[in-house]
């Protein structure tokens, strides 16, 4: 077909024909992995990092990631070459639920794949930050495309704003809109931005499909193909290449004029913070700007301020408290998608070769299981120890953990809008007492 | 940063062998600015006596070789880094567990170097091991004044054996970046002093990959070596800036005298935290080495297995510490209760007296069952000291 493969790790082809899918699935995916070009990656430019970063990735990476979203690609998988796994990710499988009906051979079809793709995509993103997602049997769900962490979202990918008024005059469920839309709706209630998802590359992607094999039944689109190609970093490297301690502190003491460092290079802390946290989160770098300022003080200073601000120091701490009574009060939910999708890999991998792909990917399902509910008690301790912590840091730590713990922003809006005007409040009064 | 840097740290704690992981742990236990001043006063000027700190890692390294699992050597390096460089406490349940604490100690040791060493102002991994790279090839240029003449002949030797594993185009780019195309030993020494050898070798590093690297790292121990310094290269660059202060008689004497506690502190913490991204480093670049990452992943899982296993022990240790300290309490109420009694009654002394002796027996072996309890519990919170089991 002439689109690059996936997978280029002459091993991984190796093993597969030997029997032992359960060594392939730690190989990486690619020969940049290499030491010397891993070696190479790590000291030198930027390009070459994500490169070595995708090269890092393993096959299991893959696979745990692509039938975390949908279980039910495992079914046309076989498994006895290399090229029968790249076809697992092929647009194809997964265009196979899309009901034929609705993809005429015309720009129909084509805005039809976009908004599959876009679905898609921004599930896995999604899924690499640690949330369930579930699509429905039947598409085209009123209102909804999906459910994340049993929570109902609408996914969109469109040119401007007016597609997201249009859903919120019928439906109040939030919305997943792609990055062109992040500075229309800033601070807009309900509307989440996934800076991962660009619609020209969605529309390529589209068009591609229609280009191969008349958009569905035989094409070979392999869409992660065209993402690993592509400089944008793949949805597993959302997590990965999101520093979130780092982003939570720069969205803390940075304006959105300035940007964050590192990785994240690009974005500034208001996209970011609507990316992490919804539109709380993109007006807190401007409100919240001024703690690092206010926090820089003499200590006996501090101590005056300490009482002359403690009421708001309080109301910092109940917000806070209730912030996270709201996030823990949304982890049974949370707990209840992670064990129907497990049932459902399982299902999936009752048979055949499948049996050890779902051996591993039910192990790293339940890896990251402990993984999240030991974020929760994290976070259930940190609320009961609340008391103890400095007002001017609660939201830092506890943004980072509500991150951690993969509960979704949308979860928390209201309460975390409040503490983002305490917090301000707070910086205020203290800069009013230090003065 | 990225999880796939953080995973590089734990890549190599989970896959480097076992003797590389002892002597990253002895060199970070054993050497402190006190041992350093030691043989500095006791050798003064005999640059030997240094020998007596490598030999002390070593022995301290082929100990922990001996009696240490290489789970417990890989928790107690991590503790060992977290503590050194203030990074926060972990639980090691999960495999992402680790991206979390491996990611939290790449953040303190961008820190640590920022604070330590003012040159250096980068803010990532990648940052951290170009400055350490350059200033290791820095090293060769710095010592080779230093070195006897059979002694800079074998450094060349080496340096040309070194770029001779180069593929030959690779080892074009070099000769063009130093500008010749005949690498004669004189071209070459003048290459290493100037420091134009350094930057060409340390752009190499990636071109030649982790071997060249070890290479590199060789030579500069092995010139290391003839200046009186052999420990490894980690420690050896961070020793030198350290060592020079040490060595300063504004920081020494005022030492003699007393009343220099503030700047042995601040010194002793200085080096400590440097050797801390030393190993922080060494850690990233040999995780970029890793050909079997299965090997990895299962010592990981054994790891993890390991934690569990470790808090479950810590827990009954400490439900049973807790059972003997009742038990000691009731033997002592009731010897004291019998003492009592016996003291009223001449009589009663005489019939209680086997009594007595039972509940002081009693209370003895209680003492020593929560001294061996206790030991226990605190051994068992010892063995993960600093990792929030």
């Amino acid at each position: 077909m002439g689109e690059p493969s996936i997978i280029d790790n002459p091993r991984i082809d190796q093993l597969i024909r030997d029997g032992r899918l359960d060594e392939a699935m730690y190989e990486p995916l690619r020969t940049t992995s290499e030491p010397t070009v891993r070696l190479r990656g790590l000291l030198s430019s930027v390009g070459l990092q994500e490169d070595t970063a995708y090269g890092s990735l393993t096959l299991g990476d893959l696979l745990y990631d692509v039938i975390h979203v949908d279980p039910i690609v495992l079914q046309a998988a076989e498994f006895s070459h290399s090229h029968s796994i790249d076809g697992l990710f092929s647009f194809a499988v997964w265009a196979a639920t899309f009901p034929a009906s609705d993809v005429p051979s015309t720009q129909g079809a084509i805005n039809g794949l976009e908004g599959f793709a876009a679905e898609r995509l921004i599930g896995m993103h999604l899924e690499g930050q640690g949330h369930d997602v579930h699509f429905p049997d039947v598409s085209n769900e009123p209102g909804y495309d999906a459910l994340v962490d049993g929570h109902p979202f609408q996914f969109k990918c469109l040119a401007d704003v007016q597609g997201i008024h249009e859903h919120f005059a019928r439906y109040t469920y939030p919305v997943i809109v792609n990055s062109e839309l992040a500075s229309d709706v800033a601070g807009m209630p309900g509307v989440y931005v996934d800076d991962l998802l660009h619609r020209s590359q969605v529309r390529e992607i589209a068009e591609s499909s229609m280009q191969h094999g008349t958009g569905m039944a035989e094409g070979h689109v392999p869409l992660l193909s065209i993402l690993a190609s592509s400089p944008v970093p793949l949805y597993r490297l959302y997590r990965r290449e999101t520093d979130l301690v780092g982003a939570v502190s720069a969205i803390v003491t940075n304006t959105s004029a300035r940007y964050v460092g590192g990785t994240i290079g690009g974005k500034s802390a208001a996209i970011l913070g609507g990316a992490l946290f919804g539109p709380a989160g993109s007006v807190l770098g401007l409100s919240l700007g001024s703690i690092a300022g206010a926090a820089v003080g003499r200590n006996a200073a501090r101590i005056a301020r300490g009482v002359l601000t403690k009421g708001d120091a309080q109301a910092v701490r109940g917000a806070a408290i209730e912030t996270a009574t709201l996030a823990l009060e949304s982890i049974p939910l949370k707990r209840e998608a992670w064990e129907a999708k497990r049932a459902a890999v399982v299902d999936a991998t009752k048979f055949g070769k499948a049996t050890v792909i779902g051996s591993y990917i039910v192990a790293r399902h339940d890896d990251d299981f402990v993984y999240m509910n030991d974020r929760a008690r994290e976070l259930a301790r940190f609320r009961s120890e609340l008391q103890s912590v400095d007002p001017s840091d609660v939201w830092k730590h506890l943004l980072v953990l509500i991150k951690r713990a993969g509960i979704h922003a949308n979860v928390i809006q209201e309460p975390l809008s409040r503490l983002n005007v305490l917090t301000a409040g707070l910086a205020a009064s203290k800069s009013r007492w230090m003065a | 940063m990225s999880d796939a840097d953080h995973s590089l740290i734990h890549d190599a704690l989970f896959s480097v062998p076992k003797e590389v992981i002892a002597e990253h742990l002895a060199g970070l236990e054993t050497v402190n600015l006190a041992r350093l001043l030691g043989e500095k006063v006791s050798g003064f000027l005999d640059r030997s006596a240094h020998q007596g700190m490598a030999d002390k890692v070593k022995t301290s390294a082929a100990v922990y070789v001996q009696t240490t699992t290489d789970t417990d050597l890989s928790f107690k390096l991590l503790a060992a880094l977290s503590q050194l460089l203030g990074a926060s406490p972990h639980q090691f349940r999960s495999v992402r567990d680790f991206d979390d604490a491996t990611g939290d100690i790449i953040k303190a040791a961008v820190v640590a170097l920022r604070e330590e060493d003012k040159t250096f102002l980068g803010s990532s991994l990648q940052d951290l091991i170009q400055h350490t790279v350059n200033a290791l090839f820095g090293e060769v240029g710095k010592q080779f004044d230093h070195l006897p003449q059979e002694k800079q002949a074998d450094v060349l030797k080496a340096v040309r054996d070194l770029i001779s594993r180069l593929p030959q185009e690779k080892q074009a780019d070099v000769r063009a970046k130093l500008g010749v195309n005949d690498l004669s030993d004189e071209y070459l020494r003048h290459a290493v002093v100037s420091g134009s050898l350094a930057s060409a070798l340390a752009g190499a590093v990636g071109i030649g990959g982790f071997g060249f690297y070890m290479g590199a790292v060789s030579l500069v121990s092995a010139m290391a070596g003839a200046v009186g310094l052999t420990l490894p290269f980690a420690f050896y660059t961070s020793l030198t800036s350290t060592i020079a202060v040490a060595a300063n008689p504004l920081f020494f004497l005022p030492a003699l005298v007393g009343g220099a506690a503030l700047i042995y502190s601040r010194q002793n913490r200085s080096l400590r935290r440097k050797l801390a991204v030393g190993v922080v480093v060494q850690l990233a670049l040999a995780g970029t080495a890793i050909e079997t990452p299965m090997t990895a992943e299962n010592n990981r899982k054994r790891a993890i297995a390991a934690w569990q296993h470790a808090t479950e022990a810590l827990s009954a240790a400490e439900d049973e510490r807790i059972n003997a300290e009742r038990g000691l309490e009731t033997a002592e109420a009731l010897s004291a209760e019998i003492a009592t009694a016996a003291g009223h009654d001449a009589e009663s002394f005489k019939t209680m007296r086997g009594a007595l002796s039972a509940a002081r027996q009693a209370v003895d072996t209680a003492r020593q069952v929560l001294s061996v309890r206790t030991r226990t519990a605190a051994a068992a919170k010892d063995r993960y000291w600093g990792l929030a089991l």
